[in-house]
Order: C-alpha cells, then sequence, then structure tokens
C-alpha cells in the first residue's frame, strides 16, 4: 500500500500546481501581515484562510482532474476487474490528493507561525483552527474527488471548483475570516466540521464504487451522499465556527491617566497603540465629558467603576480601536426614551451623536475626518457643521460638543 | 481435476441486444484460441470471464466455483489475468510502476510483486524499458507492457484480447514462446484475427459466431472441416471460412 502510494504522489498532477497554488496562498498570508503578525489567534484564522480559500477552489478542481484519470485513460476494465475493493484503490489516490493539500496548510503555517513567534507574545498557532483548516482541506479535496470520479466530462474540474468556492467563499461555512482574540473555535461546530469532512471522504471513496458482480450498488452513493448531506445540515444548524471565550483572568491592562485600559492577553502587543489611542481620546473628550474609569476588550470581566467595552477587529490597529471606542462611549451617552419619542426628536438626537462622533474622530486626526467613516445618520448638513466647529478656538468646540451631548440626552415628544 | 472455466446457460450483451445466448462451455489447460468475425461477441465474452461484465443470465464458474458473491469473484480474480482489447494505462507511471500497480490492483503481497513485475517486464523483452513512462513507449510496447501486466504474478488463468495486434513478426514469435512458457502453468485464453498465430500456439479453437461456439476442437480439425472451394490463402483459413459459412447457413 505504502510502495503504491510512493507511486500516486511521484506522478499526482498536483506535483505540477502545488508550488503555484502554495505560492498563491503565502502571497494571500502575507499581503496584509501586519494586520495579524502580533496575535496567535489572528495568525491561526489567517493560515487557515489562506490556506483553503482561494487555494481550496484549486486544489478541489485538481483533486477533481486527478480522480478523472479512469475516464481519460480507459482504465475503467482494468479498475473494475480488480481482486481489490474499488474504495481501497480510490483511497490511495485520494489521500495523494489529500497529502499535497495538507503541504500547503503546512507551509503557510510554517510561514505565519514563524512571523508571529517574533511579534507577539511566547504562544503558538491555535491546533483548534489549524483543525477546521485541516477538515475543510479534506472537504475540498474529498469534493473534488468525487466529482471527478463520477463524471466524465472537461467541466468537471471547473464544476468542482465551484462547489468549493461556495461553503469556503460565499457562506464562509467551513473557515472563519478573522480570529478576535475574544472568540475562541466551537466544540460543537468543529465536530460537525470534522463529521462533514469523513462523510466527504466516504462519498468520494464509494459514489463511484462498483460491487464486484459489476452493478453500482444504489445504496452505497445514497449513503455517502445523503450522510453527507446530514453533515451539511449540522454544520448549518450548529452556526458559525466561533463562540465567545470564558473572560480571560489574566489581562493586559496599562493606566492613561485614571483609566485602565484592559485587553485580552493575546492583544498584548497592541496594547501600546490602544494605550495611545485612549490618550488622544481621553484629550479630545477633556470638559466634554467624564471619561470611564476602565476601557475593555469586549468579552473580559474587569472590575472597577464605569466601563465601557471595546470590540477589537482582527486586525486592527490602535486608531482603529480609538475609533471605535468613540463610537461605543457616544452610543452610550445616546438617551434611550423609549418608544413614545417621535422619529423626528429620535433622528435629530442620533444626528447629534453622529456629529459628536466625527468630531472626535476629526479632532484627534487634526482635520475632518474622510466621510466614509461617518455614521450614515450624519447629513451633508451636520458633516458642514462639525467642519465649521473644528476650526473654532478649543472652548468653544467644547462648548458644541456639550451641546450635542445635551441634545442627546433630550427626549423629544 | 476442476475446469478453469465452466459457464452453464450463459447469455450476455449490452442494452436490449443478447450477444451471447445460452452459452455452456468449459476450458482447462493448455492454449485457447477464440476466433470469430469483429461484432461475434469475442471481447464481451472475455470480459465476462474477466468478471469486468456481470452475466445477464446464467452461470460462471473459474477454478471450479461458482462466482456468485463478492468473496468468490475476489477470489478468482487474484489468480486472473487480463489483457483488454482497448487496453488502458496510466501514462505518467513508468512500465514498472504501471505493472506494479495492475499487481497490486490483483493483491499480490508486496514482497512477491516486485520481483512478479520485474520478471514480467523481462519475460516481454522490456527490460531496458522498466523506468520508461508509459506514454513513451510505442504501440508494439504497449502492447507487451499489457501482456506483462496480464501474466505477472503466477496467475492461473490469463484472458487476452487481441494480444497481438501492434507487434512486428519478431515480437509475435517472441510472444508465442511466452504464451508456450506461461501455459505451463496456467490457462491461456485468447481471441485474435491472426489465424497464423492460433495456428502457432493454440492446443484448441473456438470459433464463435452470432453468440454460440459454431466449432470447438484443435488446429488440424479445423483444417480438416474445410469445404471444396472454400476460400483463404492457408488451410487453417479455409476450415475458419467453411465454418463461419456453415454457421450463417443455420442462422
Amino acid at each position: 500500500m505504502i510502495r503504491v502510494l510512493g507511486m500516486e504522489l511521484r506522478r499526482s498532477p498536483f506535483l505540477w500546481v502545488v508550488l503555484p497554488i502554495s505560492a498563491l496562498a503565502i502571497a494571500v498570508l502575507l499581503r496584509e501581515r501586519e494586520t495579524w503578525h502580533a496575535v496567535w489567534p489572528e495568525a491561526s484564522v489567517q493560515v487557515i484562510a489562506a490556506a483553503t480559500q482561494l487555494p481550496g477552489v484549486a486544489v478541489a478542481a485538481v483533486a477533481a482532474w486527478a480522480a478523472q484519470r479512469v475516464h481519460r485513460t480507459g482504465t475503467a476494465d482494468l479498475l473494475n476487474g480488480a481482486a481489490r475493493p474499488r474504495w481501497q484503490i480510490e483511497a490511495v489516490q485520494l489521500f495523494s490528493s489529500l497529502v499535497f493539500s495538507w503541504i500547503v496548510l503546512a507551509v503557510v503555517s510554517l510561514i505565519a507561525g514563524f512571523v508571529t513567534a517574533r511579534m507577539a507574545p511566547p504562544g503558538s498557532l491555535w491546533p483548534s483552527y489549524l483543525l477546521l483548516g485541516f477538515a475543510a482541506t479534506i472537504i475540498v479535496t474529498a469534493l473534488g474527488h468525487a466529482v471527478g470520479s463520477t463524471v466524465n466530462s472537461r467541466l468537471a474540474p471547473p464544476v468542482a471548483g465551484f462547489l468549493s468556492f461556495f461553503p469556503l467563499f460565499v457562506m464562509s461555512l467551513l473557515v472563519p475570516y478573522f480570529g478576535e482574540a475574544n472568540k475562541e473555535v466551537s466544540p460543537a461546530a468543529l465536530a460537525a466540521r470534522v463529521a462533514f469532512a469523513i462523510t466527504c471522504v466516504f462519498a468520494a471513496l464509494f459514489v463511484s464504487a462498483r460491487t464486484v458482480v459489476g452493478r453500482r450498488p444504489a445504496w452505497r452513493p445514497l449513503m455517502a451522499t445523503g450522510s453527507a448531506g446530514l453533515a451539511v445540515l449540522a454544520v448549518v444548524a450548529l452556526g458559525p465556527p466561533q463562540q465567545a471565550r470564558a473572560p480571560a483572568e489574566d489581562p493586559v491592562c496599562g493606566l492613561v491617566e485614571r483609566t485602565r485600559v484592559c485587553l485580552w492577553p493575546e492583544n498584548a502587543a497592541r496594547l501600546p497603540g490602544a494605550l495611545q489611542a485612549t490618550k488622544a481620546l481621553i484629550d479630545t473628550t477633556r470638559h466634554v465629558f467624564p471619561y470611564p474609569d476602565v476601557v475593555a476588550e469586549e468579552g473580559l470581566a474587569i472590575a472597577g467603576g464605569s466601563t465601557v467595552f471595546v470590540g477589537v477587529v482582527a486586525g486592527s490597529t490602535g486608531e482603529a480601536f480609538g475609533s471605535l471606542q468613540s463610537f461605543r462611549l457616544t452610543w452610550a451617552l445616546l438617551k434611550d426614551c423609549g418608544a413614545e419619542e417621535s422619529e423626528v426628536a429620535g433622528r435629530r438626537r442620533i444626528e447629534a451623536r453622529a456629529k459628536l462622533d466625527t468630531w472626535i474622530s476629526s479632532s484627534h486626526l487634526g482635520r475632518l475626518q474622510d466621510a466614509y467613516w461617518d455614521s450614515i445618520a450624519l447629513t451633508s448638513a451636520g458633516r458642514q457643521e462639525v467642519g465649521s466647529t473644528l476650526k473654532l478656538a478649543r472652548a468653544e468646540q467644547v462648548q458644541w460638543a456639550r451641546r450635542q451631548i445635551t441634545i442627546m440626552g433630550a427626549c423629544g415628544g | 481435476m476442476r475446469p478453469a472455466i465452466r459457464t452453464d446457460n450463459l447469455t450476455q450483451g449490452y442494452g436490449g441486444n443478447p450477444i451471447i445466448e445460452n452459452l455452456t462451455i468449459e476450458i482447462d489447460g493448455g492454449i485457447v484460441g477464440l476466433l470469430g468475425p469483429n461484432g461475434a461477441g469475442k471481447t464481451t465474452l472475455l470480459r465476462t470471464l474477466a468478471t469486468v461484465l456481470p452475466p445477464r443470465s446464467g452461470q460462471v464458474q473459474l477454478f471450479g466455483k461458482s462466482l456468485d458473491g463478492d468473496a468468490d469473484v475476489r477470489a478468482a480474480r487474484r489468480h486472473l489475468g487480463f489483457l483488454p482489447q482497448e487496453f488502458g494505462y496510466y501514462p505518467n507511471f513508468s512500465l514498472y510502476e504501471f505493472v506494479r500497480y495492475c499487481l497490486w490492483l490483483r493483491q499480490v503481497p508486496g514482497r512477491r510483486a516486485r520481483e512478479a513485475a520485474m520478471d514480467a517486464i523481462e519475460a516481454v523483452d522490456l527490460g531496458d524499458q522498466a523506468k520508461t513512462k508509459m506514454k513513451a513507449l510505442s504501440g508494439g510496447m504497449l502492447r507487451r507492457a499489457g501482456i506483462a501486466q496480464a501474466v505477472a504474478g503466477g496467475v492461473r488463468l490469463v484472458l487476452l484480447d487481441e494480444p497481438t495486434v501492434g507487434l512486428d513478426p519478431e515480437q509475435r514469435l517472441a510472444f508465442r514462446e511466452l504464451m508456450r512458457r506461461v501455459s505451463a502453468e496456467a490457462t491461456i485464453v485468447l481471441s485474435t484475427h491472426l489465424v497464423e498465430d492460433v495456428a502457432a500456439i493454440c492446443d484448441r479453437l473456438h470459433v464463435i459466431a452470432s453468440g454460440a461456439f459454431g466449432f470447438s476442437g484443435t488446429p488440424d480439425e479445423l483444417i480438416g472441416a474445410a469445404v471444396d472451394g472454400a476460400r483463404g490463402d492457408t488451410e487453417l483459413e479455409r476450415g475458419y471460412i467453411s465454418v463461419l459459412r456453415d454457421e450463417r447457413v443455420r442462422a
């Protein structure tokens, strides 16, 4: 068996494409490395996204092409008349295709591990994410193999690639896009994806299998595709691959004046940026509203005083942290007036929040921020008002900002 | 002694067309030739005996055992070598790898397979091409590669469909010698259009026409079946043509 596997590996069409596919995966991985290279979970997700999404489509197509060998070479009689069960024959070829897809995953993991180890606190790529990627590579390779071994058409490889495109890209069913530190792989979702991978392998092995007397047994492909279908339902029913983590017991914290800024330990490398952003916000909002005692990353349980929770978007820099903080702070200042408030009054208060938010961000930048980043509640007149305010003296700007807060807190009938 | 091949009322065909009807035969030992015009059912019969096609009705026994269940068929296939008329191969495999792969399909243990593969390749005089990729072999070499995979590994039954197509005269002589050697251990059934091959190596002949055996006997008996005025360059050809004409008249 090992010797035949060696032959399959040496003669696989993957030999010709494993380098370009790996190069593609590495290019995708390193394209925006500064957004993940200091955070292990984010690096882990980037590894599996880079190794499975675009390359996964190519892997599925090549696996289909490889599995079509029986149709191209006219060896059906040879295989159908073999003493060895057909599923074993398919298994060796499928395994050789899988080895190449794992090589891509391994190469990308090594590079990401090397890059991240230099920037992040001590740690490693998260095995649960790698397992998710491992399952995804099995799914797309087995899917390609199943399509190729059953469809004798030149369209089979693009069809296999297209079928992989949906779960990986469009539906993001198999792997997540980001690996925020406050999230982890859901064990149930992981189990569903592993089960899906196993059923895909079964489908690939048995969908083209015949009994020795030559009739294709209806129950085998039916059972294989049926179980794969059930596994898809389980994947969909059990939801996204990630879930919230239990609060970390050892968050990393820093102090800005009297405000504590705390992040998940995995985001330790981002603490200086977060402190800097918080300092800039405190300076901007001084005399406008009292700053909270604690600014904590979402998912942490930090005791002590008023607290605002800020989500650290995977890949975000200190600037983004400041922007999100401003967003949360201004929403916290918006009074909840209930359903009795008229739509006009509510809209006026929401626009006041949008103006305040744009003013905070723009003050921090030293100029009116790009309209792209404005809240959709901000009208063009409101944007002009913020622009004019920024040209006023600091004391007048503070007065204007306080007026916005007053509007935000005044419920209208 | 149980015959290598026995069929009882075997009926075979594709779609709605029966090609072989109620064929009952027994073949055991030596080299047996199948002669017949195109479409007579030679290839269909060989594919059925090779267990690639399931019988439509009737029974096939190999080595004295009915092929009723998976286990029986698999057991028979381990001792059966088959060269199809349309010989498919993996172009990127080397000749050695391909023969070795075919032995793996036949579940020949790894320890024996290496030696068996090289022996078979040497036997068809392709030893110096063992590392050559299949796609680089000529048509004649490919046919010999197909013969090598069919006889490799000590099989007890060899089924060859048009094995000498594409072989030059010298290679055909070598093929006949190889068949004589292999027949010491195995029953060989071959179909061919080349009557001189049949005359040279076959112990028994079956002329198949319209899905039935119109003649069964030795080459000498086929020669004896020739009628006056029958066409043909050799005595055997005249005998063969006579049998066919007789079959057509009967049909």
